[in-house]
């Protein structure tokens, strides 16, 4: 994982101690599954690649793959990306 | 939902992205906030849907990842609006629609009238039609406070009249008076007797009697002749009103039978289904009493099929088991109840008002029934309206 700045670790300090939450505070990604059905990812930052069988989502600290079959991005914007299909697996690929 | 109207309603483009580096494409297009969606693999071929306005700011995206990119498919309000406008046709002809259908609910193409008792309806209509209200008349047109009007003024037995719209229907709610009187005819006659009697009052409102308590009057006899004289020089016929009582001889037979078989339901009861597929009957069940020993109860019955080759129902039926028990009277008990059959039969023909002034009972005995005769004298109305 990449080396945490002084600015960011100030930053959770203050958001743990206010009880904030951290997805808002951080302003760090957020993956949402339903079911088997969809996969959001929230606060991507692009598409590294897309296939019927893979997606893979630049993040702000590495990337997110969605494995799985007829694959879909019924939304990608700014921020938000919807993935529709069977999804099969979901793995986090950080920076050394 | 609301996300699919907007983009709807702006319009929007299916593209088909091929060769160079598609998600390169796709992240060229975020990069200048341009929202994709729907983005799937057609074979080798990417599709992606974008909004129409969005289209002019992809060439810089286009440049950078290498991609080609051709519209597949216009969808939205804008592409649906630029075909229907590049066919004159087509919209000549909803324009002819929507005129005729203008046109045609403008019209007034049925009349409804509620409340009705006495009023004839035609005449009601008709009195509408001449105020304005007639069908196919236009709806704005009619001044429906001017047919309130003549409908009131016509028709004086009407209380109330309200008339309401409902498209192309209109409705007229009349209330008639409660306590008008019917319009009596007034044109002259006589008042005759109707039946042959024997006069026992006389009392004449209008008009010269003509007969006298205790005469004897055949049917059509001029009991009060429709004349009089007005204003003591001129004799003028004139409608006949009054009141005429006369005794009315009367007879009614009834009979009485001494034995009556009598069908008593003894309780025990079965219920079958009986099946009948065109003229074939097939029960269900054995009945356990013959037809003679019980009544039949049709519960309940289903038709299948009704075509002209077969029908096919199913009648659910309950066999009620029947005792039959002879009922025996004396004479004297068969005579009385012959009697009260004969006095009964005898009043419910008689008119209202009458009253049985003597009753005489002969009565024959056989061996199976008593036969009663009544003679009986009736004071009752007896005169009856003839024109002149």
């Amino acid at each position: 994982m990449a080396k945490e700045t002084w600015r960011r670790r100030w930053q959770r300090k203050v958001a743990q101690a206010l009880e904030l939450p951290t997805d808002v505070a951080l302003d760090v990604t957020r993956v949402e599954i339903v079911g088997m059905l969809q996969v959001s990812v929230t606060n991507h930052q692009g598409l590294l690649q897309f296939t019927p069988e893979a997606v893979v989502v630049a993040v702000d600290q590495g990337s997110v793959t969605i494995a799985g079959a007829e694959l879909v991005i019924a939304l990608i914007d700014a921020t938000t990306l919807i993935i529709t299909g069977r999804v099969r697996g979901l793995a986090f690929a950080g920076e050394e | 939902m609301a996300r699919w109207t907007l983009r709807f309603w702006r319009g929007y483009l299916e593209l088909a992205v091929s060769g160079g580096a598609p998600h390169r494409f796709v992240n060229g297009l975020l990069a200048r906030g341009i929202d994709v969606w729907n983005l799937h693999w057609h074979g080798p071929v990417l599709r992606l849907c974008l909004a129409w306005r969005d289209f002019a700011l992809i060439r810089p995206a286009v440049r950078r990842s290498g991609c080609h990119v051709r519209i597949v498919r216009r969808r939205g309000l804008p592409t649906i609006l630029g075909s229907v406008v590049r066919r004159q046709g087509l919209l000549l002809g909803l324009a002819a629609v929507v005129i005729t259908i203008q046109v045609v609910t403008a019209l007034i193409w049925r009349i409804e009238v509620t409340g009705l008792n006495r009023v004839p309806r035609e005449a009601l209509l008709q009195t509408a039609a001449g105020a304005g209200l007639r069908l196919k008349a236009v709806r704005r047109s009619v001044d429906m406070d001017a047919v309130r009007d003549a409908l009131l003024i016509a028709h004086p037995e009407l209380a109330w009249v309200g008339i309401r719209l409902h498209g192309t229907l209109v409705i007229i709610d009349a209330v008639e008076k409660a306590t008008a009187l019917p319009i009596e005819d007034q044109s002259p006659g006589d008042i005759v007797a109707a039946v042959p009697a024997v006069i026992e009052k006389l009392l004449p409102v209008i008009g010269e009697g003509w007969a006298q308590p205790g005469q004897e009057v055949a049917a059509g006899d001029i009991l009060i002749a429709g004349r009089m004289y007005v204003d003591g020089y001129a004799r003028k016929a004139v409608r006949a009103r009054g009141v005429v009582l006369g005794r009315v001889y009367q007879l009614e037979q009834a009979s009485h039978p001494l034995t009556v078989a009598e069908r008593i339901r003894t309780g025990t009861q079965q219920t079958v289904l009986v099946f009948r597929v065109g003229s074939r009957v097939i029960l269900v069940g054995k009945p356990l009493f013959s037809p003679e020993e019980r009544d039949d109860q049709v519960v309940g019955h289903w038709v299948f099929s009704r075509s002209k080759y077969a029908t096919v129902e199913l009648t659910k039926v309950r066999y009620h088991h029947v005792e039959v028990r002879q009922q025996t009277w004396s004479p004297q008990d068969a005579r009385e109840l012959a009697k009260a059959a004969a006095l009964e039969a005898l009043r419910a023909r008689l008119p209202a008002g009458a009253v049985i002034a003597a009753a005489r009972f002969t009565d024959v005995v056989d061996a199976e029934v008593v036969r009663v005769e009544l003679d009986a004298w009736v004071t009752m109305e007896i005169g009856e309206f003839r024109r002149h």
